[in-house]
């Protein structure tokens, strides 16, 4: 008799220790920080995580997306909306809120998925390393165009959330720090029911394992390839709304080093596997925050790298990449 | 169900016709003008040796490889290099006559005879064109092949058309569930798009649930009754097999390509393999092309076969006309010893 696990089974016990464990290193104050820092990577690394499962394509330029996201949100809140200072009505910042972020996701959406018309698909035969030069020169165009647009100095994000706190078991946590998580985890369930229960999903997850006999089976592979970008997209592109919101000021070249550590958080997790994304946004988020709580600031990065070093050395599949053992 | 119904929709006798199909990569000849008549309702086979261009032909009418020239009619309509800028092709003999005409007309300046008889060429060759669309249709449609003006169906509007296929090797969503494998195949027969998935609208739920339904109804008419919920990697082979048929059938084809479909089969699952065609045949009336090495399968059920042998079609005709040509019996056992 076997024992007949839910699939989801493992990746929820892999996300509910790690989420225990950190919870015990860092107490409930940085706790909450490492949580809104994961819930940003988290979403950037599922852009990561998507694109390469359906192409094999690790999009460099996706960390820019994420940065162009951010530019894009501040740009609708300050000129279309005209917003400098805290909102303080709840009923209009959920609005704006909702408003503003649907609108960069669209935005954005449609950002990523022109980019993977005019700079991917035309390589979609060429050797692999094409494209992933393309994805470098996507990413330098992106940075220059929002430095020319914007200025290469920072730029200050409209802090629309009130900097109000609340009490938690002895921490006081920002309101916006909660809006960060509960918004990416309603992502992350509305990506992970599109993938699994619906149409368009299925047609993804088929391109992504046998691309020929998903278009053999009538799947239109453009317009689901199309459709992964778009995701990918608007995902970085809500990340980076709250990115802005989080930091308070948004620079051109963000997008280097918070994509860096989303990459290396899909790669934790197992390229390839959204699950795993998700959970190893959380993780990096974990490891920088822990860095800093002991002491070694300036050496936050270097852990995250490391994480990234040792991950491709003991267990370069991730923690759930058991998927792209059969198809490499 | 719609299954019912599928494969019986009205349209001509012959289901799939294809005339004088070439394909060569680079200097090889791997399919060299084969014929190929699929009627309504009937089981045809390709068989050959190793080597004979069955797979290449095959892939030709999946709508995979493009043809170097030939043509391929499904129900009617032309799936293989059919014009895809139509627009382009009058322009593709027009355009080179009147370069040719402007060129004349030029030297026409210099030289008045010179002149005229560059422009008789630019008459000439616009005849020449006309009357090659007329009386040599297959040659004109080569041409225009290599120009880019026609093209073929892209697979996925293969299956839109009518054509399911399995694979020589199973290619199952290995990672996805039985069911879901099945679902992939109705693809094309649901609609829900992007925004019916956000906001997830009654109508897609709906549809999702009947797509179960329908799905599972799949799995049932092949034998996988209660195996929906099993990943696809951990059936075992012959019910893999089984599962790509059901597949297949999801796109409510009419016509079914099967490649080898009991290839690597112990003789009991090639025999459910053989009656499972037959009933389907039999039930819902569809039309199979097989390429198949296991003699037994292919004199047993097929209606009529076609063999290949270095890309050429050497026979065609009953499964009892094959099995006594004696150029099939060369193909396959060599020339007898003189």
């Amino acid at each position: 008799m076997t024992v007949n696990l839910p699939r989801f089974a493992r990746p929820l016990g892999i996300g509910a220790v790690a989420l225990i464990v950190e919870y015990l290193l860092l107490g409930t104050q940085q706790f909450a920080n490492a949580l809104t820092l994961g819930a940003i990577y988290a979403l950037i690394a599922l852009g990561y995580t998507m694109v390469y499962g359906i192409v094999e394509l690790i999009n460099f330029a996706h960390g820019d997306v994420f940065m162009v996201g951010s530019f894009l949100a501040m740009w609708i809140m300050t000129t279309i909306f005209g917003l400098t200072g805290p909102v303080t009505n709840l009923v209009n910042l959920v609005g704006l809120l909702a408003i503003v972020m649907l609108a960069t996701m669209v935005g954005m959406g449609l950002i990523g998925a022109f980019i993977e018309r005019v700079a991917y698909r035309p390589l979609r035969h060429a050797p692999r390393l094409a494209p992933l030069i393309t994805a470098i020169g996507v990413s330098f165009i992106l940075q220059n165009i929002i430095a020319t647009a914007f200025g290469p100095s920072p730029v200050n994000f409209p802090q629309i959330v009130p900097a109000d706190k609340f009490a938690l078991m002895g921490a006081r946590i920002a309101y916006l720090n909660l809006f960060i998580v509960i918004m990416a985890v309603v992502l992350m369930i509305a990506l992970q029911v599109f993938i699994g229960r619906t149409r368009l999903g299925r047609a993804m997850r088929s391109t992504a394992q046998d691309r020929e006999a998903a278009e053999l089976m009538g799947v239109d592979i453009n317009q689901t390839i199309a459709i992964t970008f778009f995701i990918a997209a608007a995902l970085a592109g809500a990340g980076g709304m709250v990115q802005g919101l989080y930091a308070g000021s948004i620079k051109f070249d963000l997008g280097f080093f918070v994509g860096l550590k989303a990459f290396t958080a899909a790669v934790l997790g197992g390229i390839g596997n959204t699950t795993g994304a998700a959970i190893g946004g959380f993780v990096i988020a974990f490891v920088e925050v822990y860095a800093t709580v002991i002491g070694y600031t300036q050496w936050s990065e270097v852990a995250v790298f490391t994480v990234l070093i040792l991950v491709l050395v003991f267990r370069p599949s991730g923690l759930l990449g058991q998927q792209l053992g059969e198809r490499a | 169900m719609s299954a019912s119904t599928m494969g019986q929709a009205p349209g001509p006798d012959m289901l799939l016709e294809a005339r004088k199909v070439t394909k060569t990569f680079g200097g090889l000849v791997a399919v060299n003008k084969v014929d190929l008549e699929i009627p309504r309702g009937s089981i045809i086979s390709l068989i050959g040796p190793n080597g004979a261009g069955k797979t290449t032909f095959f892939n030709v009418i999946a709508g995979i490889l493009d043809p170097t020239s030939g043509v391929v009619e499904f129900d009617g309509q032309q799936v293989v290099a059919r014009p895809v800028r139509a627009w382009l092709e009058p322009v593709t003999w027009v355009l080179p006559a009147i370069a040719i005409g402007l060129l004349g007309f030029l030297v026409y300046q210099a030289s008045a005879v010179a002149g005229a008889l560059v422009i008789l060429v630019a008459i000439i060759s616009l005849i020449v064109m006309l009357l090659a669309a007329i009386v040599r249709p297959v040659w004109y449609r080569s041409l225009l092949l290599r120009f880019g003006v026609f093209k073929s169906a892209r697979p996925n509007e293969m299956v839109r058309a009518g054509i399911g296929r399995t694979f020589q090797n199973i290619r199952l969503f290995a990672n996805m569930t039985a069911l879901e494998n099945v679902q992939v195949g109705m693809h094309l027969k649901m609609k829900a798009n992007a925004a019916d998935a956000l906001f997830s609208t009654p109508r897609a739920q709906a549809e999702e649930k009947a797509s179960i339904v329908t799905a599972r109804q799949f799995l049932d008419l092949v034998g996988l009754k209660g195996r929906g919920g099993q990943l696809a990697k951990n059936l075992p082979y012959g019910d893999q097999r089984r599962l790509e048929v059901a597949r297949a059938l999801a796109s409510e084809p009419s016509l079914v390509l099967l490649d080898e479909p009991t290839a690597g089969m112990n003789p009991n699952e090639t025999r459910q393999m053989t009656e499972l065609i037959s009933r389907l045949r039999h039930d819902l009336g569809l039309s199979f092309l097989l390429i198949e090495h296991d003699m037994k399968v292919v004199m047993g059920i097929s209606d009529r076969i076609t063999v290949l042998d270095h890309g050429e079609r050497i026979a065609e005709g009953t499964p009892e006309e094959v099995r006594t040509n004696p150029r099939v019996i060369e193909a396959y056992l060599g020339k007898p010893p003189e």
